[in-house]
């Protein structure tokens, strides 16, 4: 309804802000590429969602505004942290960030077949991914235990996750001719 | 971007999600993405599929529950070592939660297609040999005229240790590769699409790419081979070397590709498609079929075919 305010306590608000934490991590380290710092960044980004919570419109987009609340905190942890630290330089950043403005759709449907699309994966595929982002996981770890280079086991990673990624974009009924 | 960048990016992309990227390595993953635009939507696609994964498979940060903020500022950090693995059965516990939500997805995408075909026709370009059932050779260049698949060394074969075609008769072959990088094997074809629309009032907005694939297990994995589609726009006939296209070419407009994993499964084949948004005075496309192993165990690639390669022109 129109002027209705979002109650922080409210059962919808929380669980859009659970149900939305895996995509949100995952927008903030395609923009930085720090794990740490990108968990960091989602706290911050969690307390101030959490502070905004009347802001946002019941209805609209919770992904597309809770993930713009996660960009700048992104573009500020920048600002303070050192040059030789950052993945993307400052042009790039903004063009990136611009892009995932647009991608929201995507996150949304990404995050929704992931299951299935794991599924899907081999299994020998499915447990190498267990075991590289599993806690304290490794490329370098992996590789050892395969008596594989370091190499071929990140490669083998990418062509995993880029099975993933076709699987992920397919649309959600069929082609139509 | 050629196939030597493209190869680099990927190479950099994942080295970036294996937290092993050099200040070099950072230095020239910038410049791809400056120079080639399109890869900057590949790059936020694969990291957050990477994102997704590690949140899968290492556990979310728990967000706090409203009882547990009371006054605190900050939500708790969760240790490295206070990670917990979530299961597929946690997703499981509320089905009807990702019932409604595959379901908002479907509608969404139902109504977004319908829309965008009541607006749009689809068009079927017909390749040269898009059957490779002329056993005319893949040429090594395209210096007789833009026709016909070209590229790396490829066979027009029949059944091949068990793999039968697709359709008709013949398939081909990736056999080896004509230059660096050797793990990769392609063939591309040319369309020149000023002639495929001569005369008419159509102009294409997008285009979509696809074609089968299929390999024969053996003491090479099967699974660590890849077979991709791979489309890119030009807007001019570059003045030197046509046939060297797209890997020694001026940058692409615009490219597109897409990859998928090798089965072990002979009996049937798979499916890569790749769709692309055509830029403005888009001129020629350049549709690549290619398979790729991770290190080259002998000179030519042990089993890798490709069949009913396709292309179809969205117009508006």
């Amino acid at each position: 309804m129109l002027g209705e305010r979002v109650d922080r306590t409210s059962d919808d608000f929380v669980r859009l802000l659970t149900a939305s934490q895996p995509a949100l991590y995952a927008c903030i380290l395609s923009l930085l590429p720090d794990r740490a710092a990108a968990q960091d960044i989602l706290q911050e980004t969690n307390v101030t969602l959490w502070h905004k919570a009347e802001d946002f419109e019941p209805g609209s987009n919770f992904m597309a505004w809770a993930a713009r609340i996660a960009r700048y905190h992104v573009l500020n942890y920048r600002r303070k942290a050192k040059r030789d630290r950052l993945v993307f330089n400052d042009e790039l950043i903004a063009e990136l960030s611009s892009r995932q403005e647009d991608r929201v759709e995507d996150v949304s449907r990404y995050s929704a077949r992931l299951q299935y699309c794991l599924e899907k994966l081999p299994v020998e595929h499915r447990e190498l991914l267990s075991k590289r982002y599993a806690p304290g996981g490794s490329v370098q770890d992996l590789a050892a235990a395969r008596g594989q280079t370091v190499g071929a086991v990140s490669q083998l990673l990418y062509r995993i996750r880029e099975a993933l990624l076709n699987c992920l974009s397919q649309p959600a009924l069929g082609d139509a001719t | 971007m050629n196939t030597s960048a493209l190869d680099q990016f990927g190479h950099l992309l994942a080295r970036l999600s294996d937290g092993s990227l050099t200040a070099e390595e950072s230095i020239l993953l910038n410049e791809i993405l400056k120079e080639f635009p399109a890869s900057q939507e590949h790059l936020l696609d694969h990291m957050f599929v990477d994102g997704l994964l590690e949140q899968e498979f290492c556990g979310a940060p728990q967000a706090a529950m409203p009882g547990a903020l009371n006054g605190e500022t900050s939500f708790p950090r969760p240790s490295k070592d206070s990670f917990f693995r979530r299961s597929a059965s946690s997703l499981r516990r509320h089905p009807w939660r990702s019932s409604v939500t595959t379901l908002a997805c479907a509608l969404v995408m139902a109504m977004t297609w319908f829309q965008f075909l009541q607006r749009s026709v689809l068009y079927r370009l017909d390749l040269v040999n898009s059957g490779f059932e002329s056993a005319h050779p893949i040429v090594a260049d395209v210096s007789g005229g833009l026709s016909g698949w070209y590229g790396d060394v490829a066979h027009i074969v029949g059944e091949h240790n068990g793999v039968v075609p697709v359709e008709g008769r013949r398939m081909v072959r990736f056999v080896k590769s004509a230059d660096e990088p050797r793990q990769m094997c392609e063939v591309n074809q040319i369309i020149d699409l000023d002639k495929a629309f001569a005369g008419s009032t159509k102009k294409p907005t997008a285009v979509e790419a696809a074609a089968l694939f299929n390999a024969i297990p053996g003491r090479e994995s099967a699974s660590e081979c890849s077979f991709g589609v791979t489309i890119y726009a030009f807007n001019v006939l570059p003045s030197e070397h046509p046939e060297s296209w797209p890997v020694q070419a001026d940058p692409p407009l615009s490219f597109s590709g897409r990859q998928k994993l090798a089965d072990d499964d002979v009996q049937s084949w798979q499916e890569v498609k790749a769709s692309l948004q055509l830029p403005e005075h888009t001129r020629y496309l350049v549709i690549q079929l290619s398979a790729t192993r991770p290190d080259h165990q002998g000179e030519e690639f042990p089993g890798q075919f490709a069949d009913h390669a396709s292309v179809s022109l969205v117009c508006r």
